[in-house]
């Protein structure tokens, strides 16, 4: 890396860490919500098999 | 939910019918949860990969300097924005038109990471363009119809969320995704259709890109990892969206 944290740098992290929070922030709500599914419905349960279209 | 039948019996009648097979909520659940995983390991790794060569191996830009490496992420997150509404608008269409839930729900599990990327590429965008035009906004063509486009997604998840049966709300969602994927060729053409401050496309399928080799691997790698992670994300919302469905009793025997 030949370019430091001052200048264009703060712009190039910013970008790069709020893309990162964004999409790992939206993988962490789908666990959580897969998660409450499996709870409550449990864990690894298939739905109903004989479901249509 | 109910009765006697197993997914063999499905099965049976897909067997004369193959092309219901992934139509059927159960194959489909099953089918995402076995490839999802693995397609979000290869999204992971190329993000890294990609993040790591955009970051420390391609060269700085001779005019840009090293902001220009914000469009590594800034375009391909662009481009997921407007093919998941594309994508979206054609599940919406097909599950209204046919009456596929699977496919009702396939555009309903797309909204969130399209409006997600949209999203992305409008705050990456304001990044690059401060310090590039000097300033972070301008109602540029292109960048007023992603707005839109941001809006169209917002306007389909309230709409959807606000309707409480479930298969009305793919019916009205439809309607919106249709209506609003006009705005899609709008934000595509809008650089050769008015004089604006972006640049045009430097990237073209069949011809040759005006940017340099080492500068476009890192386009190329990040947007298939963007690509990877839009599908693992929206398979992994798509067997939340059909357990729901199906703890809510809205996927029913259906009589054959």
């Amino acid at each position: 890396m030949t370019w430091s944290t001052a200048g264009a740098g703060v712009y190039v992290w910013s970008a790069y860490l709020i893309t990162l929070a964004v999409l790992m922030g939206e993988v962490w709500y789908l666990v959580r919500r897969h998660r409450s599914g499996a709870v409550s419905r449990g864990v690894n349960r298939a739905p109903s098999s004989q479901v249509s279209r | 939910m109910g009765g006697g039948r197993g997914v063999e019996d499905f099965t049976g009648m897909s067997a004369t019918r193959p092309w219901l097979t992934f139509a059927s909520p159960v194959h489909c659940y099953r089918l995402a949860g076995w490839i999802a995983p693995w397609i979000a390991v290869a999204a992971a790794v190329l993000f890294v990969v990609g993040l790591y060569v955009g970051l420390f191996v391609a060269p700085a830009d001779f005019q840009q300097g090293e902001v220009y490496r914000v469009l590594f992420l800034h375009a391909p997150t662009a481009w997921m924005g407007m093919l998941l509404y594309v994508l979206l608008a054609g599940y919406a269409g097909l599950g209204w038109v046919f009456n596929l839930r699977v496919s009702s729900m396939m555009a309903a599990s797309m909204a969130t990471t399209g409006a997600l990327f949209t999203l992305l590429a409008l705050l990456t965008g304001a990044l690059w363009a401060r310090p590039t035009w000097g300033t972070w906004w301008v109602w540029d063509a292109r960048t007023t119809s992603t707005l839109i486009l941001l809006f169209l997604y917002i306007g389909f998840i309230s709409l959807h969320s606000a309707i409480e049966d479930r298969r009305r709300a793919d019916r009205a969602g439809a309607v919106i995704a249709l209506a609003g994927v006009v705005n899609v060729p709008i934000i595509y053409f809008s650089v050769e259709w008015w004089s604006t401050l972006h640049q045009g496309a430097t990237i073209r399928i069949g011809r040759e890109s005006s940017i340099a080799a080492e500068m476009v691997v890192p386009f190329l790698v990040l947007t298939a990892a963007c690509w990877l992670y839009a599908i693992a994300i929206v398979l992994f919302r798509l067997r939340c969206e059909i357990r729901e469905r199906d703890a809510l009793g809205e996927l029913k025997v259906r009589e054959i």
